[in-house]
């Protein structure tokens, strides 16, 4: 909460920065430098993508990615890098290796492991993260903005989840063509693993009260994809590259 | 009354605004929403499951390995038709399995000649009918096969020998026993769901409350799991995705 006064003040003060400045800075192909800084976050550059994050001790800001010239309208996202172990490389690796137009991950532990204060930012609707998914879908409506986590079998309430290698949702009860075509497309990739489509297959772990898949669906625009991933999987595809790329191209095939 | 020049260019560039503010507006609503009419076919079932069964091609061995030795294993496979003759009750289809040892030795070999019976996809039970998404192909009555080994087995290869003429594909999926160790028999039987622990029960005239807990230790040790084939998809081998629609739902709704 201090940390949001201290974000808002001096934001406040390099000229002025509200939620909707945010969402439009997301918006744009080519973040510039001074903007930034505005937004506490500190840009650079490196081969082909522009990224920005918030680079001070236990900033809360996030991290974010976007390509430079051509891509594939998704954005891949871990919300919960830290505690959903693996998720925050997936993601980014998962940009590196494919089209993906832009990537974001947290940067400070949502149960406050890193000794930083806690900070769900799945949860919160006015953060930068809720806000760069905004901004993805003003710039492409017809977009997915996909988010990676992490569960942990032993803890679900049912053997088909506890089984599952992953489960999709778009984090509503009713889970359209599109993430019928998305999950589709991972269960041939991840063969012979387990993929359940919440709420059909699995009543556990549908992202119904997410607040970037709340925030897209009130605006209108892009898609939202909520993939929960089991940690054998997530340890094949860190290991196995075909793997990582299958699932990219599932993601590319979605977003198309 | 006419309007001069300026009142219709003034005029025009108001309707072009409000047409390109709808289009901007509409566009992508209407489009997603054209896409899900052409899906509500399947949309309005009630999908229950959906299951991966992999497309045998002809004279092509599926090669699939188990997770370790077993003398046991299951296959289970069905056809693919499109537009059958009205008089057909089924379709007939044959399939060849070797099977090899530890040391990769071929140590049995056999050819079934199966029927596919024309059954609406509806599952031997009649609880669910299946489809795919994907295709306008029918899937008619799914085959179960067990094989069992006097020797463990690592190693299946199945290869579609021959077809009726109206079978467009013949999927399988194989399954191997699910290890379980003798503690954990209790916590995997009772970790399934209602429907799974009904079906495990079924010969039992007693709810599963009732039974002992070396029966559950028996029944937890009959789970099956599958196996994908060797090879990457796509490239090696073909994978489809079925769907169950829940009977009871859909007659709810017609």
């Amino acid at each position: 909460m201090i940390r949001w006064a201290i974000l808002w003040l001096s934001g406040l003060l390099a000229g002025g920065c509200s939620s909707a400045d945010a969402r439009d800075y997301f918006a744009q192909a080519a973040p510039q430098e001074r903007d930034a800084a505005i937004l506490g976050l500190a840009r650079s550059e490196e081969s082909g993508s522009i990224m920005l994050r918030d680079t001070r001790h236990c900033g809360s800001g996030g991290e974010y990615r976007v390509r430079k010239g051509t891509a594939v309208p998704f954005a891949i996202t871990a919300p919960h890098a830290f505690h959903d172990r693996r998720t925050g490389e997936l993601a980014m690796r998962i940009f590196a290796r494919s089209r993906a137009a832009a990537a974001a991950q947290n940067t400070v532990a949502r149960d406050g492991s890193d000794g930083c204060e806690a900070l769900d930012v799945a949860r919160q609707g006015e953060h930068l993260f809720t806000q760069f998914a905004l901004g993805f879908s003003d710039r492409f409506p017809d977009g997915l903005v996909v988010q990676l986590h992490g569960f942990n079998g032993a803890k679900r309430s049912s053997s088909r989840a506890e089984e599952a290698s992953a489960i999709v949702s778009n984090g509503t009860a009713s889970p359209g063509p599109d993430t019928l075509d998305l999950a589709d497309c991972l269960s041939r990739a991840l063969a012979p693993r387990a993929v359940l489509v919440y709420p059909t297959e699995t009543s556990e772990l549908g992202a119904e009260d997410n607040a970037q898949g709340k925030a897209l669906r009130e605006a209108g625009g892009a898609r939202f994809a909520h993939l929960e991933l089991s940690a054998d999987l997530r340890g094949a595809m860190i290991s196995d590259e075909q793997l990582l790329d299958s699932v990219g191209s599932c993601l590319e095939e979605a977003a198309a | 009354m006419s309007l001069t020049f300026v009142g219709r260019s003034i005029l025009f560039a108001v309707l072009a605004a409000l047409a390109a503010y709808g289009g901007w507006a509409w566009a992508v609503p209407l489009a997603r929403y054209f896409v899900a009419a052409q899906d509500s076919t399947q949309m309005d079932l009630r999908i229950a499951k959906r299951t991966l069964a992999y497309r045998l091609e002809r004279d092509v061995p599926m090669t699939f390995v188990l997770s370790q030795p077993a003398e046991e294993l299951k296959v289970i496979a069905h056809v693919a038709v499109t537009s059958p003759p009205a008089d057909v009750a089924g379709a007939s289809y044959t399939l060849h399995f070797a099977l090899f040892d530890v040391q990769g030795v071929q140590v049995a070999e056999y050819e079934r000649a199966l029927v596919s019976g024309r059954g609406g996809g509806y599952l031997p039970d009649g609880r669910a009918r299946r489809f795919y998404r994907s295709s306008e192909a029918h899937i008619w009555g799914q085959d179960q096969l067990v094989i069992r080994s006097n020797v463990p087995l690592t190693r299946v290869e199945v290869t579609l020998q021959d077809s009726d003429p109206m079978v467009v594909g013949v999927d399988a999926r194989v399954y191997e026993r699910r290890p379980v160790s003798a503690g954990d028999g209790r916590a995997v039987f009772l970790r399934r769901s209602r429907e799974e622990r009904a079906a495990l029960t079924a010969f039992s005239p007693f709810p599963p409350e009732m039974l002992s807990a070396s029966e559950i230790t028996h029944l937890a040790s009959n789970l099956w799991r599958p196996i994908g084939p060797v090879g990457i998809e796509g490239r090696e081998y073909d994978a489809l995705v079925i769907y169950e629609a829940d009977r009871a739902a859909e007659e709810a709704e017609s």
